[in-house]
């Protein structure tokens, strides 16, 4: 057991606990975009600490340096907004059809 | 001359970051993926069709690289805060659409940060008005609408536009409340 299996043990446990939040909140909060919140960040760095864990891991098992990884991150980092905000933008020209627990008191400014 | 490289070459920078990115992929540097790599870097920038906008520059890299770390750091904390509110009551949170009014005006600069939010604290952003004077952002919890609204103002659109130079805009936010 060396340092280096620890720091990828440590990624991976970390990761998993973090997209398991992220997928927790997205089955609890009460109206689609509170459950927005969850995936874009929990989920996202989740991701991120498994794919740094792989990236060392192949690294080290290898000896030549692992560099897919770091590209998948920059590609869901870079993504991950757009979706949230793609989401977001058709869930608010959408009638509701769930009870919706935001306030908002300029819905109708949107229009 | 010129005009022959430039149909070749419509963007050139983005040419050299496909082959990069396509090396970096295969995790290799043998002639078959250079090869490969460069007629891709050669192919798909044509197929982009003509800028619709003039590009904007980065004109401080320091600050480009500041705003990277500082935006990593509120990721970060911004995990261990939807945490604990997923893990609370949901009674106890107060959600809010909020209305942030835009200083940048390049596209790029918009999405910048209208990307920022969504990664940081408690924001998402949903929508960017058609004209692009401000951004709807959903709030999973707040207090003080306006002191958010003013506090990812201060924080990430300021820093965003010492990073381009940009001139803020003219008293737009008066017209569109």
């Amino acid at each position: 057991m060396t340092i280096a299996d620890l720091a990828i043990a440590g990624l991976i446990v970390l990761g998993s606990l973090f997209v398991l939040l992220g997928s927790v909140g997205l089955a609890k909060f009460p109206d689609f975009f509170m459950r927005l919140h969850a995936p874009t960040k929990a989920s996202t760095l989740g991701v991120t600490a498994i794919l740094l864990a792989s990236a060392l891991l192949f690294s080290f098992r290898t000896d030549t340096p692992s560099v897919h990884e770091v590209l998948i991150i920059v590609f869901l980092w870079v993504t991950a907004p757009i979706s949230a905000l793609m989401l977001a933008s058709a869930a608010r020209h959408q009638p509701s059809t769930e009870p919706d627990k935001t306030k908002d008191p300029r819905q109708s400014k949107s229009e | 001359m010129t005009t022959v490289v430039h149909k070749i070459l419509p963007r050139p920078i983005l040419t050299a970051i496909l082959i990069v990115l396509w090396l970096l992929l295969n995790n290799s540097l043998s002639a078959g993926q250079i090869f490969l790599a460069i007629i891709i870097g050669l192919l798909i920038p044509p197929l982009l069709g003509p800028r619709s906008q003039s590009p904007l520059i980065v004109k401080r890299p320091v600050a480009l690289m500041a705003y990277v770390l500082l935006v990593f750091h509120d990721i970060i904390k911004a995990n261990f805060i939807v945490a604990r509110q997923v893990l609370g009551r949901n009674s106890a949170l107060k959600s809010h659409f909020l209305i942030v009014p835009l200083a940048v005006t390049h596209p790029t600069a918009i999405s910048l940060f209208a990307s920022t939010i969504t990664l940081t604290p408690g924001t998402v952003s949903c929508e960017i008005a058609p004209d692009h004077s401000h951004l709807i952002v959903h709030a999973l919890h707040t207090d003080d609408p306006d002191g958010e609204i003013a506090g990812m103002k201060q924080r990430y659109e300021r820093r965003i536009r010492d990073i381009f130079d940009e001139s803020p805009r003219a008293a737009i936010e008066d017209n569109n409340t």
